[in-house]
């Protein structure tokens, strides 16, 4: 995957800001951009939401329909998380089958839904070896501000808490919404030259070499975590990353929650 | 990985788990590379799963940095990985297919020697304290598979060494040459290496350009009379290109 190209001066000033603590926009390190989302935006899809953090675009689209559940989980719901980096959301997009990069987040974006129990996809079979409930979440990138995990997570949470299960269009009984009992919020960091920054813009995740997304749930538990890029992070590093990411998924849970 | 290696049989092919297992993989590992020592070159690293009991990636992980040790390609350390998870609210170290699959989660991590975390995952359910004490238990792990990894280096190229230095010491007859030259082979030259390294892509390759397994002979031969002086190495090389051989010629029968 090429990184688009950094010029170094770019990269000394932000270096050079980092020492002084400060960061390009002004922000305190562990400041996050104002976040905007907006639900409901697409009427043809079961749930919708439309998620901005700073210049960062996203729409996230949840389709429900029965299907057949995986042979070694007969009786639980499916959900398929799939993320396209759109050719105009950045000149690095291009079309095509997606790359790593949008794999690893609607990977990462999936495991925090899936494996924080997020949604009881027990309550999601309707015949057990024969026939569940489906739910596809498809993340489109408007535009790239930087930051596109937490905007994809913020986004497909945002999304279900508004879905409707779609039985009558079936003939499955009446729709409901669907069974969520935790709300997972992902809070990332990066590494730049030694200090950690949340919720990096595009420049700073283009200096950076490493970045963390901590996944977090109401109960201030982990629910996934990935570190990505080729650096490395000390433990201290991360433990600080885990501590702040915690307390700003619950700022932005209470947020959230109004919706 | 392996279609077999599996309960229910894969699609052969990486699909999107192994692209991003791929990934952070590559990650871990990038960092502790001397890639600045390779302008314009790629370094491709193969890791075939076999049989997946969980801790693919780990053991993907801990089996390319000894690989890429053994390559001789120059790095800043060894990378070693292992994974900590939580099964009936206990933390454990290096979950099996089980406790995975019925497991409350799952973490994997590696690290170098000195400390420095270059792959970080988690999916699951664990409290911070859970968090703080799994990475503890986590990198006590990795310092195992650290010792292991040393181990295996150390007693392959020493048994090499030895059997060298008998073989100089009956050939030549030289005193002082034979204890000195073993430490000649650990260090290997980076312009050899690169050359190795081409070497297999092009053994690959040739096999896909379905060219005869005789060109590849010749490269071989090629190599061996390169000249004297540095003939455990080659021998090395002959050796690896040996075995390279034998697969492609499997490989082949198999089409």
């Amino acid at each position: 995957m090429n990184k688009e190209i950094v010029s170094i001066i770019q990269k000394d000033q932000l270096y050079n800001l980092m020492l002084k603590g400060e960061r390009a926009d002004g922000r305190a390190f562990d400041e996050i951009r104002e976040i905007k989302i907006e639900t409901g935006v697409i009427a043809k899809a079961e749930g919708s939401a439309r998620v901005e953090i700073g210049d960062t675009k996203i729409i996230a689209g949840v389709k429900i329909s029965p299907g057949t559940p995986f042979p070694d989980t007969p009786d639980v719901g499916v959900i398929i998380t799939s993320l396209e980096l759109i050719p105009l959301a950045s000149p690095e997009f291009e079309s095509g089958p997606p790359r790593e990069n949008a794999v690893e987040l609607a990977r990462v974006t999936d495991r925090g839904i899936r494996e924080s129990g997020a949604i009881d996809l027990k309550k999601l079979c309707i015949i057990e070896g024969e026939k569940v409930w489906m739910i596809f979440i498809d993340i489109h990138v408007l535009d790239d501000g930087g930051n596109i995990m937490d905007a994809a997570a913020l986004g497909s949470i945002a999304a279900l808490l508004t879905a409707t299960i779609p039985a009558e269009r079936y003939e499955l009984g009446e729709d409901a919404p669907l069974p969520i009992r935790d709300i997972p919020v992902s809070v990332t960091a990066v590494d730049i030259g030694g200090g950690i920054v949340f919720d990096p813009s595009l420049q700073e995740e283009r200096v950076a070499n490493t970045k963390l997304t901590v996944i977090s749930n109401q109960e201030g538990a982990l629910a996934g975590m990935q570190k990505s890029g080729s650096g490395s992070l000390s433990t201290d590093q991360i433990n600080h990353i885990v501590e702040v990411a915690c307390k700003k998924a619950q700022d932005l849970r209470e947020k959230f929650l109004e919706i | 990985m392996a279609s077999f290696s599996v309960e229910d049989r894969k699609r052969p092919g990486p699909d999107r788990r192994s692209i991003e297992v791929s990934k952070v993989s590559r990650e871990a590992l990038e960092d502790q590379v001397f890639t600045e020592y390779f302008p314009k070159s790629a370094i491709d690293i193969f890791v075939e799963v076999l049989q997946a009991d969980a801790g693919t990636r780990t053991a993907a992980i801990n089996a390319a940095s000894v690989a890429l040790a053994d390559a001789g390609i120059p790095m800043r350390s060894l990378v070693s990985a292992c994974a900590v998870g939580k099964v009936d609210d206990t933390l454990v170290l290096d979950l099996n297919k089980d406790e995975d699959n019925y497991g409350q989660a799952d973490m994997p991590i590696a690290m170098t020697p000195d400390g420095k975390i270059t792959l970080l995952q988690m999916d699951g359910h664990l409290t911070k304290e859970e968090f703080k004490q799994g990475l503890e238990m986590a990198q006590e792990g990795c310092r195992q598979v650290y010792e292991m990894q040393r181990k295996a280096l150390i007693d392959y190229y020493s048994k090499k060494t030895e059997v060298l230095a008998t073989e100089a010491t009956a050939t030549k007859d030289v005193k002082e040459d034979a204890p000195e030259e073993p430490e000649d082979v650990t260090p290997v030259e980076v312009t050899e290496n690169t050359e190795d390294t081409e070497k297999i892509d092009d053994t690959n390759e040739t096999e896909d350009s379905e060219k005869t397994e005789d060109t590849v002979k010749t490269d071989d031969v090629e190599e061996s009379e390169d000249s004297g002086e540095d003939v455990p190495y080659i021998d090395e090389i002959a050796d690896e290109t040996d075995g390279q051989m034998d697969e492609s010629e499997e490989e082949s029968f198999n089409e």
